[in-house]
């Protein structure tokens, strides 16, 4: 059963979509009833990344994060390498982890006032830089106590400054510090209940930051919870089908507040209402142009959307606002 | 002339046909009478095009378009020849020498090269040189390689240039015919010479030992050491890895040595009184060691083969041979009895030993290389095996498909008649973290596949993108011949895997319905994979499914292992882990796959075997033998096995003792054990000892003739094999047939040429690169027919480190030729001035031609069509301008007068006319009507004018075909075709105008 290729059904909600919604022009839809239509590929704009070690080459992308301010977007991939990349295509600067024996970054997020801060997961760390890659400071310890990471994953920003950490591999919870790096509190135990997480694999605040999303990978569901903790609702449930996730790896907030999922299982990325009604699913599986394989990350600016396309060693770039 | 024009041709010849504008213009001057001057020129004009497009198709015109920017491919040498502090440096150079760019086009590509080249960064404007991978064995420079991959990368649209970072020692290729080719095409070679001398260095050059020697002979040592200056130290020697006394009454073994500079022998003396092989290893140890820059060159080994009666090496980790080794010794037969791990010495240690016994060993106590060392051992070496039955011996020691089951004179697997409890096996593999993941996670999965027998079940399961998760690469299926199963391992490319949970959830589903005894799961991971839930693992305890997990060294956190080890520890498996060595992993999983084929062992009752045949061989003259209480279940082999003794059943005969012969060799199976386990009868069997010692003599391999002596030698890296044959009157064996292999260092085979180059002397060389021992093994057959000469003789060269380490100092001469082949230049990492990389100097630009006839020829050809048109069709303004007014919307004024001219030709069309010649009157002037009102409508240049102007317009001659008569004649044609057609049908509308010759 499980080499049946996924059908994604015909569009009917397609005329749900508000036309300034209309970002990702291929709309493979999200009506129920299903079918064996074939589905379409990102309407991508253009992509940038090859695979190698030099600056503009990846090697397995990881992580992406958006500075919507600097108009600029970093990658960290895992030869432990941060880059930094225009909204163009072109890369500008890169820098290297100070170490990776063990194992390299899965996540990164940008702050408001600019400063990139890498999630080195399997140092259970984060470390903060500048936009050039000068250390400003870092934070965390393997361990399961306050302030401690087995496996951080993604790092986000909330209201106030505070940096919410999320993290696997036995603590399974999201950990909330200052700006400084201090630890305030954590919320999250292990399990696939309410307040419990599977993999929370990374994060997204709502414009106001009055709502954080997080995308509980293994439990192949969205949390929104306030930014105490408390949950508030739960977008999506396992499966293939339209409004269903498979191991959602990254959530991207839009202007609109809706959301863009990016499902490693599925190899697609799908738009959901901030309450959870599916939008539209686009994408598929493969390594031809709109094709995913692996897709790890996506984050956007405005109309601007870029999708982690790390077994394809890119990133899509799609523009339709 | 068009030198520096784009563009050549390749045939000009066909130019001179431009001459024939001439005739053209000419020709044209007379055709073009009657129309406009501007339609003759325009005419006149397109002909010449056309002409010149044919002339030029014709010259074979070629594009040549310029290539733009450089590209600089460094080839950067990372041998261990090179002192660490000088590839530091020269990494530093590149940094700094590539971090800017003038021309922001110029591409860089880096190659690092030791024994192979590597890919570091493909040619690319955004290459910079950062941390580097290392190539993957440093203990060899091949710089031709390096060069090779430079100009197999290359991009043919840029200027090219190579950059060879090196200290010039190469050790394998030819650095200077990948220069040829680098020459041949204009591609200058660049050197930066890592200069380095080490001043003081000592090198143990070599030791020299006799080839072959007899117990108790006194042997003739010779060590000999090379000092770059005045150096003092102390040597060491080793015999089989006990030192030998060299300073006599003094404190400890070593002797003090003052080397000169340059070369010294120290020649010894010592008794061999051990049989067998005997490795010498002597080492230099200076009083300075900050002044002797390498220490690897330190050392030097050599093997001597020390004759004596046959020698039979028992291994044993359990007593289980305890009663062979005691009957064979009551025989006098010598008998040495150790542990599995023996075999890590390799064929070498192997050779010493006529015949070699496994005593109920399990596959997984050997690692693949011993393996394959014993196999060799017997079909390269002529060594004689006898595998001992038992619960972890045969197929249900995981032996079934490895390479010394293809010794055996048995076939491991069940017969496909019999009934059996199946086992089945469920491989999770998730191993991208660890290096080479892909590579280890196939061998593993091949590894164990081939352990099991063709009646378990096996499935494969991995994180797959293109289905969206955990899918079975293969089964759950029969393994059958495996090739199935086999070939989906090598398919595989394991996804990362987020969680356990969706992989175990796949192998429940697949396993549970199975009709199979034993169930197991193996899941190797790098241990960061979500935790699976509680109630999955209750599922499949319920199950009975147990789950082994191999925890690869990678994050390595202790949450990963908490993790797996409670997989394991709560399913009734076992957890293995962190594995740093991936060597490792197939002995892990060949002795868990083997948990699913407990089916193999036959016991539970007492068992009578039958002498079934009688045939001259090893049991030879034993009619029967006592019962057994067990035995493993395998199958005859094809071929010239020999199955003497079986064990009836029902279902066929079981094979009890086999015997043939393999390779250059002989292997013995006997599927019950020696003790009391299952062969307490045989213990105690009065036949027992003659029984073993027949079986032992026969597999043993024939000793070689005393006056057979063979020499080895080394010099670079071709070994010399030199073998003297004396018959037993003294006189020289000519005439000999040789059949020589070499062994290499891992166990890889490769037939040996000896010729005779004189009385009695045969002589024979090979290349020996790798490190460690090259085992030569000579069979020879000769003599006559009354005095046959027949035996094999072994002999040993040992590297005991690689030719890289025996550079002192850099090659600059090599690499200068190089540079002076290729025409490259001299850069110095000292002088930023001799550091330009991306300096263009004298290069030239490629062109990429492109030949462009064909497009002229198009081109041509569409101009010919012009020409017609040019001639053919004349511009009507009106009729422009109407159609112009009707697509901005205007309906011009003339559109009532149509309707009506019409109108009046339709009524004129509906007088009754009797006469046809009337008719036809009639319908001339309609059609004239017509052509009247089309002109006027169409604002043809006729509008305004008399009607008898019009008319004029199209009398039959007009006055612009004069010179046409061709047109004229088709005119008159056509109408009297008209009116021919009009003649019989009256109907015919006159709406058709005449044809006009210049319409």
């Amino acid at each position: 059963m499980f080499r049946t290729s996924h059908a994604i059904p015909v569009p009917a909600c397609v005329a749900r979509i508000v036309p300034a919604a209309s970002l990702l022009v291929v709309i493979a839809g999200c009506g129920a009833g299903g079918g064996d239509a074939e589905p379409a590929p990102l309407e991508t704009r253009f992509t940038f990344g090859s695979p190698g070690r030099s600056l503009g080459q990846f090697q397995y992308p990881r992580g992406i994060a958006v500075d919507p301010v600097r108009r600029v977007l970093f990658v960290v991939d895992k030869s432990a390498r941060v880059q930094r990349w225009s909204f163009d295509g072109e890369p500008q600067v890169q820098w290297r982890m100070p170490s990776w024996d063990k194992g390299k970054p899965t996540g990164l997020g940008v702050s408001p006032d600019g400063r990139v801060f890498v999630a080195d997961t399997h140092e259970h760390r984060v470390i903060a830089y500048d936009a050039d890659g000068r250390e400003l400071m870092r934070f965390g310890r393997y361990g399961s106590g306050p302030g401690e990471f087995i496996y951080p994953t993604d790092v986000a920003f909330g209201p106030g400054g505070n940096v919410y950490v999320s993290e696997y591999g036995g603590n399974e919870r999201i950990s909330v510090f200052t700006g400084d790096g201090e630890h305030l509190f954590s919320f999250g135990e292990p399990g696939a209940e309410v307040g419990q997480y599977s993999r929370p694999q990374s994060m997204a605040f709502s414009a106001d930051r009055s709502e954080l999303f997080i995308a509980d990978a293994c439990n192949h569901r969205i949390v929104v919870v306030d930014p105490r903790g408390n949950p508030l609702r739960v977008i999506g449930t396992a499966g293939r089908g339209p409004g269903e996730l498979a191991y959602p790896y990254d959530v991207c907030v839009l202007d609109d507040g809706t959301l863009l999922v990016c499902e490693f299982g599925n190899n697609r990325i799908q738009r959901f209402s901030a309450d959870g009604r599916c939008l539209g699913v686009y994408g598929r599986a493969g390594s031809g142009r709109g094709e995913l394989q692996y897709p790890w990350g996506i984050d956007g600016a405005g109309e601007t959307i870029f999708v982690l396309d790390s077994g394809n060693n890119r990133v899509h770039v799609i523009r339709g606002l | 002339m068009l030198g520096n024009l784009p563009f050549h041709f390749d045939r000009p010849g066909w130019l001179v046909l431009l001459v024939l504008v001439i005739p053209v213009f000419l020709l044209s001057r007379r055709s073009i009478g009657g129309v406009t001057l501007l339609k003759a020129w325009a005419t006149f004009a397109i002909r010449c095009v056309v002409m010149l497009m044919l002339t030029i198709a014709l010259a074979r015109p070629v594009w040549e378009k310029r290539g733009e920017g450089l590209t600089v491919t460094v080839v950067l040498d990372r041998s261990q020849s090179i002192p660490l502090a000088m590839k530091d440096l020269s990494l530093q150079y590149l940094r700094d020498a590539t971090e800017d760019r003038a021309d922001p086009r110029d591409r860089l590509a880096l190659i690092t090269v030791a024994r192979g080249a590597k890919i570091e960064a493909m040619p690319d404007r955004y290459t910079r040189i950062g941390e580097i991978q290392e190539p993957p064995d440093l203990a060899a420079t091949n710089l031709e390689a390096g060069l090779n991959m430079a100009l197999a990368i290359m991009p043919q649209d840029t200027a090219n240039r190579i950059v060879l970072v090196s200290d010039g020692n190469e050790t394998e290729g030819s650095v200077m015919a990948a220069a040829e080719l680098a020459a041949a095409n204009n591609v200058p070679v660049d050197i930066l010479v890592l200069e380095y001398e080490h001043a003081n260095e000592v090198i143990f050059e070599r030791i020299t030992a006799p080839s072959r020697a007899r117990l108790g002979q006194s042997a003739r040592i010779k060590m000999v050491l090379r000092s770059q200056g005045r150096a003092s130290g102390y040597v060491l020697l080793k015999m089989n890895d006990e030192f030998l006394d060299l300073n006599g009454a003094a404190e400890g073994h070593a002797m003090r040595v003052d080397l000169p500079p340059g070369l010294t022998v120290l020649p010894l003396t010592i008794s061999l009184d051990v049989a067998g092989p005997v490795q010498f290893e002597a080492v230099f140890e200076p009083l300075d060691a900050a002044a002797d820059g390498i220490s690897r060159n330190n050392r030097a080994v050599a093997v001597t083969f020390v004759g004596s009666e046959g020698k039979i090496l028992v291994i044993d980790d359990a007593a289980d041979s305890r009663y062979l080794v005691a009957a064979l010794q009551e025989s006098n037969m010598a008998v040495e009895v150790m542990e599995p791990a023996a075999l890590a010495r390799g064929p070498v240690f192997l050779s010493g030993y006529d015949a070699v016994v496994l005593a109920n060993i399990p596959r997984w106590a050997l690692t693949d290389e011993e393996d394959k060392g014993v196999h060799a051992y017997v079909h390269d070496l002529g060594g004689g095996l006898v595998m001992l039955g038992g619960t972890q011996s045969f197929g249900a020691g995981g032996w079934i498909d490895s390479d010394v089951a293809r010794v055996l004179p048995v076939r491991l697997d069940p017969p496909m008649t019999r009934q059996m409890p199946r086992g089945a096996l469920a491989l999770i593999m998730h191993s991208t973290e660890m290096p080479q993941g892909n590579f280890w996670g196939q061998k593993v999965a091949i590894a164990a596949i081939e352990t099991l027998s063709r009646l378990d079940y096996v499935g494969i399961i991995d994180y797959d993108f293109r289905f969206g998760g955990a899918v079975w690469e293969f089964g759950p299926a029969l393994a059958g011949d495996k090739s199935a199963p086999i070939a989906a391992a090598k398919k595989m490319v394991m996804g990362d895997m987020p969680d356990f949970a969706a992989s175990m959830a796949v192998a429940i589903g697949g396993l549970a319905p199975l009709p199979a005894g034993q169930k197991h799961v193996i899941i190797i991971s790098d241990g960061d994979p979500a935790a699976p839930p509680q109630k999955l693992l209750d599922d499949f305890v319920a199950a009975r499914i147990s789950i082994t997990t191999v925890l690869i060294a990678g994050h390595g956190s202790a949450a990963d292992r908490a993790t797996m080890k409670r997989i394991a520890r709560y399913t009734g498996g076992t957890f293995y882990g962190p594995i740093k060595n991936p060597k490792q992993l197939p002995k892990i999983f060949i002795k868990e796959a083997k948990l699913v084929s407990r089916s193999l062992i036959v016991e539970g009752q007492e068992f009578f075997p039958q002498v079934v045949s009688r045939l001259p061989g090893p049991i030879e003259g034993f009619a029967s033998v006592p019962s057994i209480d067990g035995y493993v279940l395998t199958a005859p082999r094809e071929g010239l096995s020999q199955v003497p003794i079986v064990s009836p059943t029902s279902e066929g005969d079981d094979p009890i003792y086999a015997y043939w012969n393999y390779g250059l060799g002989k292997s013995i199976a006997y599927m019950s054990d020696l003790t009391g386990t299952w062969g307490s009868r045989w213990a105690s069997w009065s036949e027992f000892r003659s029984f073993w010692e027949q079986s032992l003599r026969w597999v043993m391999r024939p000793g070689a003739p005393a006056n057979i002596m063979v020499n080895t030698s080394l010099e670079g890296d071709v070994a010399t094999v030199e073998l003297e044959a004396l018959g037993n009157d003294a006189s020289n064996l000519n005439f000999l047939r040789m059949a020589a292999i070499v062994l290499d260092p891992d166990s890889e085979s490769e037939p040996l040429v000896l010729q005779q180059t004189g009385p009695g002397r045969y002589r024979g060389e090979f290349r020996a690169t790798k490190e460690g021992a090259y085992l030569v093994n000579i069979n020879f057959v000769g003599g006559t027919v009354e005095t046959p000469i027949r035996g094999n003789i072994q002999a040993a060269v040992s590297i005991p480190y690689p030719p890289e380490f025996k550079s002192v100092k850099h090659n600059a001469a090599l690499l200068e030729r190089v540079r002076q082949r290729t025409g490259g230049r001299l850069l110095s990492g000292s002088n930023p001035a001799m550091l330009d990389l991306f300096d263009r100097g004298d290069l030239e630009v490629p062109t990429s031609p492109r030949a462009v006839w064909d497009l002229l020829a198009i081109i041509a050809a569409a101009m010919f069509v012009l020409d017609v048109a040019a001639r053919r069709i004349a511009v009507d303004r009106k009729a422009i301008a109407a159609l112009a007014a009707r697509t901005v919307g205007r309906r011009p004024e003339v559109g009532t007068d149509t309707v009506a001219a019409w109108k009046r030709v339709a009524q004129r069309r509906d007088r009754s006319e009797t006469s046809v010649t009337a008719r036809y009157e009639a319908s001339e002037a309609d059609r004239q009507q017509a052509i009247d009102v089309r002109q006027e409508t169409a604002g043809a240049p006729g509008v305004g004018r008399p009607q008898k102007q019009v008319r004029e317009t199209v009398e039959p001659e007009p006055p612009q075909d004069k010179g046409d008569y061709t047109s004229r004649l088709l005119a008159a044609k056509r109408r009297a075709r008209n009116q021919a057609q009009q003649r019989p049908d009256q109907d015919t509308p006159p709406d058709k105008p005449p044809d006009k010759p210049d319409a």
